[in-house]
C-alpha cells in the first residue's frame, strides 16, 4: 500500500513545474560549468557550492509547498481504507524520491558524460551527488515534520528558513566564534568534531578532502582525515548522518500518526 | 451502523466534542448545528481523521481506532475535495481504485454527472462544481453501505443538484445509511428521515424528523431548526 | 675547448680575476690511457695511479666495481660506450681530492653507500678548484655530486635520478658546500631529499635545470650570497624551494610548479635581503610566495596563477615592492599577519579585483585590497580553514563588496592595473600592456 501510494504521488510531484524547473537548472548549470570551465576541480567546486546551497534550500521549500498544497488530498486519502503509516512513508517516498531523481539527471548523468574523460574524478563526482541526495532527504525530513507540525503555512515556512540559515550560516559562525574566542588552546580537534555534527559542513568536508584544495587546510585538513579515519571519526560521521535523516522524518511520522486533519 | 459513544474531543484550548453519543441507522440521517457546533469534527471522528480523547465509535460493530479496513464501508465527500492538480478526471478514478485495490465500472458514473469531457482534463484546472461532482463520483463509486457527505450540494448547478437528490433517494431505497450535511435546511427536508442536531459539541436533539416538528411545534424542518437555534441563542440576546 | 674555456670565464663575475683552468693550459701533449675490462689496464683504480699529471683516462663500456678510487692529480676522465661505476651500496664511489683542475664526463654513477652518519655521495670533490662535471648519469645514490670546498666547478647536463625514498634514506642530488664561482647548468635532477642544496655559496649561477619530484626540497640554500637563479623549474617538491639568510640573490625567469601539500612552498624567503624575485611563473603551489624577516626584495613581473596563496607575507619583512605581477585565479592572492603596511604594492593585475576604470588610464580607481576578511581570519586563526568554500565564506565575501571598508588595509594596491600584463620576450620592464595606454 505504501509503495502504491508513493507512485502516486511521485507521478504528481514529477509533473509539477517545480520539480521540472530545479532539475532544468541543475542540468543548465552543470552542462554550463562543464562547458565552459576547464579545470575538473573547478567545476566540482562550483557544483559542491550548488549542493550546499541550493538542494537544501529547494528541497525544503518545495516539500513544504507541496504537502500544504496538498492537505486536503492528504485527508482525503486517509478516508480512504488505508493505514496512516504507509500514508505517511508514501508521501516521504514520493516526494524524496523525485527529489533525488532531480539531482541524479541533472547533475549525475552530465558527470556521467563529462567524468567518462576524467575516470579520477569519478568517485568524487558520486561523492558529491550522493552528498546533494543525503542532503536533499535532509530537508524533506525536515519540511515534514515542520508540514505535519504547524497549520499555518506561512509559520512552517519561516520556522524552516529559519532551519535552514542556522545549518548554512549560523552554525559556521558558531564554528568561528569558538577558533576565534579559544585560539589559544589546539580548537582544531573541537573545530572539526563540531562539523562532523552539521550535515552540511560535513559534506562539505568529505568532498573537499577528496580534492587539492584540502592541503589548504593545512593542520586542521590532518585532524579532520585523521578523525575520519579513526573508528570514533566513521562512528561519529555515519551516526551523524543517520540521526539527521532519520530523527526528522521520525518526529515528523510521530506527529502524523497523531494528527487531527 | 454506526454508534457513537461518550465521545469528547478538545483541541488546544476548544472543546469540540463534549461527550457526544449518537447513533446512525440505516437511512438518511441530516446532521444540523450552526457553525463551528462540532458537525465536521464528529464525522471526522467518525472516519478516524479526527482522533478524540474519550470515548469510542464503531462502525458495523468494529471500533474505528485501529482499523482502517473499516472505511472501506464507507463513502466520504468533503466540504472542500481535492486532488492532485496534475492528475486528470479518468486518473484520479483509477487512483481511488488501485488505493482500494477494488475495480468497478466507472463509465456509468461518468455518464450520470455528464463527467465525459472532464475525463482528460487535470483536476487543477476544473472548476468548483465539477470537483464536487468528482468528488461525489469517489464517494459513490464502491457502492459502500455507509455514506458521509459533509456539505454535497455546496456549488452543485440545479441539475447536478437534482441527479444527486434522485441518487440519494435511491441509495436510501436500497438500505444505506446516509449521513448528510448542509446549511440549507430545506435540501434535507426532502431526503433526511432523522435529524441530529449538535450545538457547541452536544447533541440537543436526535429524533425522527416527525419527532423534530412535534418537539417544537414547527410545520417545516427549516423553521424547526431555526427555532432550536433561536433557543439556543436566546440567551446570548441575538 | 675554447667553448668551454669561454663558459667557464663567463661563470666567473668580470669584476673578478678570471682563474684559468690548469689541464688546459698543460704545456706538452697530454698522456692518454685506456681502460676497460679486456684492455691491458682493466681496473680503473690502476689507470688512475699510472695516469701522469694532467693525463687522460679514457674508460671503455662496463660495470667497474673497485671500492672508493680517490684522485689526488689533476685528470680528464672521459667515459665512452657508458662506463658504470658501481658503488654497490656500501660506499662512496669517486673522491676527488686537492687537486686543481679536474674534468669527467660520460659516466653513470649508481648505488653510493647509505649512511645516517656521513654524506656518502656518488661523486666528491673536495678542496679542489677547476673542475668540470657534465653528460654523467647518476642513479639511485645517496648524494650524487657533492662539492665541498670546490671553486669554480661546472656541473653541467647531467641526469641525476635518485631512489625517491624517504627524507632519513636520501640525500641531495647536487650538494654544494662553502665554495665559489659555481655554474650548475642543464641538469635534471629528480627524486632526491633535496635537488639542489647550497650551504655557504657565492658568485655562482644555477641556470636552466630542471629539479623535480624531491622528497623536500626542489631547492635549498642558506648564507649564500651573490648568486643567480634563472630559467630554472622546480616541480612537484614536497616542499618546494627554500632560500635563507642570504643576500643579493637573482632569481628570474625561473618556474615553480605544482608545489602542492600541506606545507609546501612555491618559493620560500627567510631573511633575504636586497634580492630581486622577477619574471618567474607561480603555479600550484600551496603557497607560491612565502617572504619572512626579508627586507628590501623587489618582486616584479611574475605571474601567480592558481596558487593557494599567491603571497605570504609575515610583518617583520620591509621595504619590499611588488610590482607588475599578474596575480591570478588564486584562493588567497594575498596575506600578512601584519596590521600595517611597510611593503609596496604597485600596479599589479589581480584577477580578484572588482574595480572600475571611469577615467580610462589603464588603472582602476580605487586601491585593491587583496587580502579578504576569510583571509585574515585564516592567517590570524588557522583552523578558521576549515570553513573554506563553506556559504560562510562566500556570505563573507559578499559582505565585503557591500562595505568595502570591512577589507583588511595592510595589503593595498593603489594603482591596480585593469588588465593582464603582457610581456615582450627580450625586455626587463613591461613594454606592453593590455591595460596601460597613454
Amino acid at each position: 500500500m505504501t509503495w502504491k501510494i508513493m507512485r502516486w504521488v511521485a507521478r504528481d510531484v514529477l509533473r509539477s513545474s517545480w520539480i521540472f524547473f530545479y532539475t532544468a537548472f541543475f542540468l543548465a548549470l552543470s552542462i554550463a560549468f562543464f562547458t565552459f570551465f576547464e579545470e575538473p576541480s573547478r567545476i566540482l567546486l562550483s557544483l559542491l557550492n550548488l549542493v550546499l546551497m541550493v538542494v537544501p534550500l529547494v528541497s525544503l521549500i518545495f516539500s513544504l509547498t507541496y504537502l500544504f498544497n496538498n492537505r486536503n488530498f492528504i485527508l482525503l486519502t486517509l478516508t480512504q481504507p488505508v493505514a496512516r503509516r504507509s500514508v505517511f512513508w508514501g508521501y516521504w517516498g514520493g516526494i524524496g524520491g523525485p527529489l533525488a531523481l532531480s539531482l541524479l539527471v541533472g547533475m549525475g548523468l552530465p558527470m556521467v558524460f563529462y567524468l567518462a574523460g576524467h575516470v579520477s574524478y569519478a568517485p568524487l563526482g558520486a561523492l558529491m551527488v550522493a552528498g546533494g541526495i543525503l542532503l536533499s532527504q535532509i530537508f524533506l525530513g525536515i519540511a515534514l515534520w515542520l508540514a505535519f507540525a504547524f497549520e499555518d503555512r506561512l509559520k512552517a515556512l519561516a520556522v524552516g528558513l529559519l532551519v535552514w540559515m542556522a545549518l548554512t550560516f549560523f552554525y559556521d559562525g558558531l564554528i568561528l566564534t569558538v577558533i576565534i574566542l579559544a585560539s589559544a588552546y589546539p580548537v582544531e580537534k573541537i573545530a572539526v568534531g563540531l562539523s562532523f555534527l552539521n550535515p552540511l559542513d560535513l559534506v562539505r568536508l568529505l568532498v573537499l578532502m577528496q580534492m587539492d584544495v584540502a592541503a589548504l587546510m593545512g593542520f586542521t585538513a590532518a585532524v579532520f582525515k585523521k578523525f575520519l579515519g579513526s573508528a570514533w571519526g566513521t562512528v561519529t560521521a555515519v551516526l551523524a548522518l543517520m540521526v539527521w535523516v532519520v530523527f526528522p522524518t521520525f518526529q515528523a511520522a510521530v506527529r502524523f500518526q497523531r494528527k487531527d486533519f | 451502523m454506526v454508534q457513537v459513544r461518550n465521545v469528547t474531543k478538545r483541541y488546544d484550548s476548544v472543546e469540540a466534542l463534549k461527550g457526544v453519543s449518537v447513533r446512525f441507522p440505516r437511512g438518511v440521517t441530516a446532521l444540523v448545528g450552526p457553525n463551528a457546533s462540532g458537525k465536521t469534527t464528529l464525522l471526522k471522528c467518525i472516519l478516524g481523521l479526527v482522533l478524540p480523547q474519550e470515548g469510542e465509535i464503531r462502525v458495523m460493530g468494529e471500533p474505528v481506532t485501529g482499523h482502517p479496513e473499516i472505511r472501506r464501508h464507507i463513502g466520504y465527500m468533503p466540504q472542500m475535495v481535492q486532488f492532485p492538480e496534475s492528475l486528470t478526471v479518468e486518473e484520479i478514478l483509477d487512483w481511488v481504485q488501485d488505493i482500494r485495490g477494488q475495480r468497478v465500472k466507472v463509465e456509468p458514473w461518468i455518464q450520470w454527472l455528464q463527467l465525459e469531457a472532464f475525463l482528460d482534463k487535470p483536476f487543477g484546472t476544473l472548476s468548483g462544481g465539477t470537483r464536487q461532482k468528482v468528488g461525489m463520483v469517489v464517494a459513490l463509486m464502491f457502492d459502500p453501505p455507509i455514506l458521509i457527505l459533509d456539505e454535497p450540494t455546496a456549488g452543485l448547478d440545479p441539475l447536478s443538484n437534482a441527479l444527486f437528490k434522485e441518487r440519494i433517494q435511491e441509495e436510501k431505497a436500497r438500505g444505506k445509511t446516509i449521513v448528510l450535511t448542509s446549511h440549507i435546511i430545506s435540501e434535507l427536508e426532502t431526503l433526511a428521515d432523522r435529524v441530529v442536531f449538535l450545538l457547541e459539541g452536544r447533541v440537543v436533539f436526535e429524533g425522527s424528523r416527525d419527532d423534530l416538528l412535534d418537539h417544537t411545534g414547527e410545520t417545516s424542518m427549516e423553521r424547526a431548526v431555526a427555532r432550536l437555534m433561536a433557543g439556543a441563542n436566546g440567551g446570548n440576546g441575538e | 675547448m675554447n667553448a668551454l674555456l669561454l663558459v667557464l670565464m663567463m661563470v666567473v663575475p668580470p669584476e673578478q680575476e678570471v682563474v684559468e683552468i690548469d689541464l688546459l693550459q698543460t704545456p706538452s701533449a697530454p698522456a692518454a690511457l685506456t681502460v676497460c675490462p679486456t684492455c691491458e689496464i682493466s681496473s680503473l683504480r690502476e689507470a688512475l695511479e699510472r695516469a701522469p699529471v694532467g693525463a687522460t683516462v679514457y674508460v671503455l663500456g662496463g660495470v667497474y666495481r673497485e671500492s672508493t678510487l680517490v684522485v689526488r692529480k689533476s685528470l680528464t676522465l672521459i667515459g665512452e660506450d657508458n662506463p658504470v661505476l658501481d658503488g654497490e651500496g656500501k660506499y662512496e664511489i669517486l673522491v676527488v681530492d686537492s687537486v686543481n683542475g679536474f674534468r669527467i664526463e660520460g659516466f653513470t654513477f649508481r648505488g653510493s653507500g647509505i649512511s645516517f652518519m656521513e654524506d656518502q655521495a656518488a661523486l666528491r670533490i673536495r678542496n679542489s678548484k677547476n673542475c668540470i662535471i657534465q653528460n654523467n648519469t647518476f642513479l639511485d645514490n645517496f648524494f650524487a655530486i657533492y662539492l665541498e670546498s670546490a671553486n669554480t666547478c661546472v656541473v653541467r647536463n647531467n641526469t641525476i635520478r635518485g631512489p625517491g625514498r624517504t627524507e632519513n634514506f636520501s640525500g641531495n642530488a647536487i650538494h654544494v658546500w662553502s665554495s665559489y664561482n659555481i655554474l650548475i647548468e642543464g641538469n635534471h635532477l629528480s627524486r632526491h631529499r633535496d635537488g639542489i642544496y647550497l650551504e655557504f655559496v657565492r658568485d655562482s649561477k644555477i641556470l636552466n635545470n630542471i629539479s623535480e619530484d624531491h622528497v623536500r626540497y626542489g631547492m635549498h640554500f642558506m648564507f649564500s650570497d651573490d648568486n643567480e637563479f634563472r630559467g630554472n623549474v622546480f616541480r612537484r617538491c614536497g616542499a618546494g624551494v627554500a632560500v635563507m639568510y642570504s643576500r643579493r640573490t637573482r632569481l628570474s625567469e625561473n618556474r615553480f610548479e605544482d608545489n602542492w601539500g600541506g606545507a609546501s612552498y612555491g618559493l620560500l624567503l627567510k631573511e633575504i635581503y636586497d634580492s630581486d624575485v622577477e619574471q618567474n611563473v607561480f603555479r600550484r603551489n600551496t603557497v607560491a610566495l612565502y617572504v619572512e624577516g626579508s627586507d628590501r626584495m623587489l618582486v616584479r613581473g611574475n605571474v601567480f596563477e592558481k596558487n593557494g596563496w599567491a603571497l605570504r607575507v609575515l610583518g617583520n619583512s620591509m621595504g619590499m615592492s611588488f610590482m607588475y605581477n599578474n596575480v591570478l585565479d588564486n584562493t588567497f592572492e594575498a596575506s600578512t599577519n601584519a596590521s600595517r603596511n611597510y611593503n609596496a604594492y604597485l600596479y599589479n593585475f589581480w584577477s580578484a579585483y572588482v574595480g572600475y576604470d571611469l577615467n580610462r588610464d589603464g588603472y582602476g580607481d580605487v586601491p585593491h585590497r587583496p587580502m579578504t576578511l576569510f583571509t585574515q581570519l585564516v592567517e590570524q586563526y588557522p583552523a578558521a580553514a576549515i570553513l573554506l568554500h563553506s556559504p560562510l565564506e562566500y556570505l563573507l565575501q559578499y559582505a565585503e563588496r557591500l562595505l568595502p571598508v570591512l577589507l583588511p588595509s595592510a595589503i593595498e594596491d593603489d594603482r591596480p592595473l585593469m588588465g593582464r600584463i603582457v610581456w615582450s620576450k627580450s625586455e626587463t620592464s613591461p613594454s606592453d600592456t593590455t591595460a596601460l595606454k597613454p
